[in-house]
């Protein structure tokens, strides 16, 4: 009996053993069916439900081919490195045909990647030269690439120029407010240029002190252990370095200039794009921006959880502690919940593209331009441009009605220059990308797949479960119930969008360490806020910009040695 | 041949037991040998590797210039001024706080009245996860939180409005992880030493009362040395940490260690936790860190140890 116990007791243990080995996971139920394909889903701020009926349109369609879609339980650990080892363990022992995931850079995932390795289809002519397929099986007269923004199209390459990611999200970074505390102050046209949204700060300031109730203008969340909500406020910092300068704004982030066939090459000394002068203005905008006077109390807390700062944007003003504007993205919805009380106060919330730094006014029609505008004229002129630009008129109708309710002739150039600015939108959506591992026995299957999610039908699913937009819609007709996704949906749609991101490049990434605007600056957004208040906000700027140079400098020195 | 006939002195039937003890504790080895002895080699020989993993000093060259230079490169701390933190807040645990911590202890295992609320009122934060209590911590430090409400109506800094919470003020960010710190310095041995003190025959107490020993006598000349091996125990652990201790700095500050509230152990992790989520993977600094600390604290340990050795003969009971 003792005997028995022992070897009970000893088989035990090393099961023990190996179980420490396995770890616990989701047992996958995996279809060996040829006309079957297995899908991971990273279930991240869109939930899972879009996908769900996805998969029953895409059966449907293709019920007479037999193809069937086998969504494996969607986990939000389906996203990042992990993901990767799984690709890296190859298709013939993993047997997942697609990758519907998150926090993957093309680069990773090829042969210069993490494991040295291609470890992806390339998408390019099994996806992006073909056209997208509507669910009745009808295909779109353009093709992916076509109906893919070109600024977002890097996005989803490898440096070495594959195309091995699918964008299946486009999220927008801008600004939420609530209508319904700024009415109250006389405000009913939102902001769209920088110098407005401080001059609706300024008087709810001003009404504040006359009769508080404890509102302030903005709130934001600083912490950095709290995922990526200190970087919401990067959002707008680097919206504002690309409407400033588009072109430079890519090679600060890629430290790479672009030649001529289109290919990118490493900077010699790399470090000179933090010798711009075109950063001033959006570091001196940034720190306006983040002026403590502003901020709801709590907001320079970096021990504020997001969700205790998003609730004093749904909070009414009820004499407690409360905000009218935060950065944020379209994602707010979902991060909010559709729950409870919010399902109603979310009909207050309304969602707008970051505002056009007004310091582009100053430099394309400024004082010591042809136009020689003042400043006030420079920003009216500005906002005028934003507005027609965010109806989609055409330019020329932009430069006539300038022309008839300003009086300022136009160059075609300088238009253009501010219809980018305004086209200018920051995409979070990038980094949802989607991939077929390599050697994929089924990869004509997964690609049918994915050109069905790049049509009009699927952005309109998408749209209904997630409260998501997707990067290939061209005509959505479904409208939401709330102006939020609306507004949201109609920046994205907008014919001048211009989908820009922060991501580094992985030149800048061994250089640098990191996705950071600034080197060093670890939390950018409180760095701004905590400005002393007795320096001018050109003042700051001016000492952040050169201690970046300096930063820099060193970074590089540091990389050489 | 001297281990054949060590085995052979086994009998037969204790041999047939070999294979449950060789499994019994061939998990806690496995585990001994990949994460001690694997992490910890592969970790001290980042220190001495470039990126490309060839043999550079480099690592520590950059240890001793940030030891110079006003902030750190990597995260715009002062290391100085953080290991300078780190040996403050290690000292008045050390000596201050754990001696105050075993007297409150023994006080309350004499039974004083009410020990059993004391006691679990000790208690209940050694059973609550880090998280959880410094999490509630933070919020009572927030804007509007109890603890800040309480610093505004006594005043204790004149003119300081406190929007953002304690720990965004630096006046007030620092001496909340030092008040913290000092809290649950008094609670955090209680279990263990309660554990230790039971162990002590009540005939010993009795028998010193009878001699005529007082309360406090009875304590420092029969408790302590009775428990010294635990409490010794526990003084070498803390010895250990003496500079890289982290006191939950990473919580309280959102990840920030701002406010001159850094300490080294916060900025290790802070520093790996920095490259782990991408860029450029040189875990060549904080290793080179984590080598120097190390030199630091070894002679203190070996030192220490012996000293706090010598201080009573072990008492078997």
């Amino acid at each position: 009996m003792k005997k028995l116990l022992s070897m009970a007791m000893a088989t035990l243990m090393a099961f023990g053993v190996l179980l420490t080995g396995v770890g616990c996971r989701v047992k996958d139920n995996i279809s060996n069916d040829d006309k079957t394909i297995n899908v991971r889903l990273y279930k991240a701020g869109f939930g899972e439900r879009f996908l769900y009926e996805f998969k029953d349109k895409f059966e449907e369609a293709y019920a007479e081919e037999g193809y069937k879609f086998n969504i494996l339980t969607p986990q939000y650990t389906h996203a990042g490195t992990p993901m990767i080892d799984e690709m890296y363990e190859g298709y013939e022992k993993k047997k997942i045909d697609l990758y519907i995931t998150g926090a993957i850079m093309p680069n990773q995932v090829s042969s210069t990647g993490i494991y040295d390795k291609e470890l992806c289809e390339n998408l390019e002519d099994l996806v992006f030269t073909k056209t997208a397929i509507n669910y009745d099986l009808t295909e779109s007269s353009n093709t992916i690439n076509q109906r893919l923004s070109s600024d977002l199209k890097p996005f989803t390459m490898a440096d070495s120029g594959e195309t091995y990611g699918f964008t299946w999200a486009q999220t927008s970074a801008g600004l939420v407010v609530n209508t319904k505390k700024l009415a109250a102050y006389g405000v009913t046209e939102l902001p769209r240029t920088t110098n407005e949204m401080f001059e609706i700060f300024d008087l709810i300031l001003e009404k504040e002190a006359e009769k508080p109730t404890k509102t302030h203008p903005v709130t934001y969340n600083l912490s950095i252990a709290q995922g990526g909500a200190s970087t919401y406020q990067n959002c707008a910092v680097e919206s504002w370095m690309a409407q400033y300068d588009i072109d430079t704004f890519n090679e600060f982030f890629r430290m790479q200039t672009k030649g001529e066939d289109g290919t990118w090459t490493n900077m010699e000394e790399p470090w000179k794009v933090f010798e711009n002068e075109n950063w001033k203005p959006v570091l001196e905008a940034s720190y306006h921006f983040m002026d403590e006077k502003y901020a709801a109390d709590g907001s320079g807390d970096t021990t504020m959880k997001l969700d205790q700062t998003q609730k004093l944007i749904m909070d009414d003003a009820n004499g407690q502690n409360n905000a009218i504007f935060m950065l944020n993205g379209d994602w707010f919805l979902n991060e909010v919940g559709l729950t409870g009380s919010n399902r109603t106060k979310l009909h207050n919330i309304e969602f707008i593209n970051v505002p056009v730094i007004s310091a582009l006014g100053v430099k394309l029609f400024g004082a010591s331009t042809k136009y020689g505008l003042s400043e006030a004229k420079c920003d009216e002129v500005l906002s005028l441009i934003c507005k027609l630009v965010d109806e989609n008129k055409p330019l020329s109708e932009i430069i006539s009605t300038v022309e008839a309710e300003k009086g300022v002739a136009l160059d075609e150039a300088d238009a253009q220059a501010v219809v980018d600015a305004r086209g200018v939108t920051y995409a979070r959506g990038i980094e949802h990308l989607a991939f077929i591992p390599k050697g994929c026995a089924k990869k004509e299957i997964a690609a049918l797949a994915l050109r069905m999610m790049a049509s009009d039908d699927y952005a309109e699913t998408f749209l209904e479960y997630a409260n998501g937009l997707s990067p290939y819609a061209t005509n959505i007709q479904k409208t939401s119930d709330y102006k939020f996704v609306n507004q949201a949906k109609a920046i994205a749609l907008n014919v001048y969008f211009r989908g820009i991101n922060g991501r580094v490049h992985d030149f800048r990434n061994k250089v640098l360490g990191g996705e950071v605007t600034l080197p060093g600056e670890r939390n950018l957004a409180l760095t701004l806020h905590t400005r002393p208040a007795s320096e001018t906000y050109a003042a700051a700027a001016e000492k952040l910009y050169q201690t970046s140079i300096e930063k820099a400098k060193q970074a590089w020195k540091e990389y050489n040695d | 041949m001297a281990a054949i006939n060590k085995i052979a002195k086994y009998s037969g039937f204790e041999r047939r037991k070999f294979p449950f003890i060789y499994l019994f504790i061939a998990f806690p080895v496995l585990q001994f040998l990949v994460f001690w002895v694997y992490v910890n080699f592969s970790s001290i020989l980042l220190a001495f590797q470039d990126g490309d993993g060839n043999f550079t000093w480099d690592c520590f060259e950059m240890v001793f210039r940030a030891l110079k230079e006003p902030q750190d490169y990597n995260l715009s701390l002062s290391l100085w001024e953080t290991m300078k933190r780190s040996l403050f807040l290690w000292g008045l645990d050390f000596f201050i706080l754990f001696p105050i911590g075993v007297t409150t202890t023994y006080i309350l295992y004499r039974r004083i009245w009410g020990h059993y609320i004391f006691r679990i009122c000790y208690i209940i934060p050694s059973l609550m996860g880090a998280v959880m209590w410094t999490q509630l911590l933070c919020y009572m430090m927030q804007s509007g939180g109890v603890l800040t409400e309480l610093v505004k109506e006594l005043n204790i800094i004149p003119g300081e409005n406190f929007t953002n919470g304690l720990m965004s003020n630096p006046k007030t960010a620092f001496p909340a992880i030092v008040s913290i710190k000092v809290v649950m310095s008094l609670v955090g041995n209680n279990a263990v030493l309660t554990g230790a003190f039971s162990r002590v025959p009540d005939e010993i107490y009795e028998s010193a009362e009878l001699d005529g020993a007082g309360f406090w006598k009875t304590f420092v000349s029969i408790a302590v040395p009775c428990v010294w091996s635990t409490i010794s125990t526990l003084m070498t652990f803390s010895l250990c940490s003496f500079l890289t201790a982290d006191y939950n700095v990473f919580l309280f500050t959102g990840g920030t260690g701002v406010n001159n509230t850094s300490t080294v152990g916060f900025l290790l992790y802070s520093l790996t936790l920095d490259i782990s989520k991408g860029g450029n993977p040189f875990y060549g600094y904080p290793a080179a860190l984590g080598v120097f600390l190390t030199c630091l604290t070894l002679p203190v340990v070996l030192i220490g140890r012996k000293i706090i050795d010598s201080v009573f003969v072990d008492v078997e009971m």
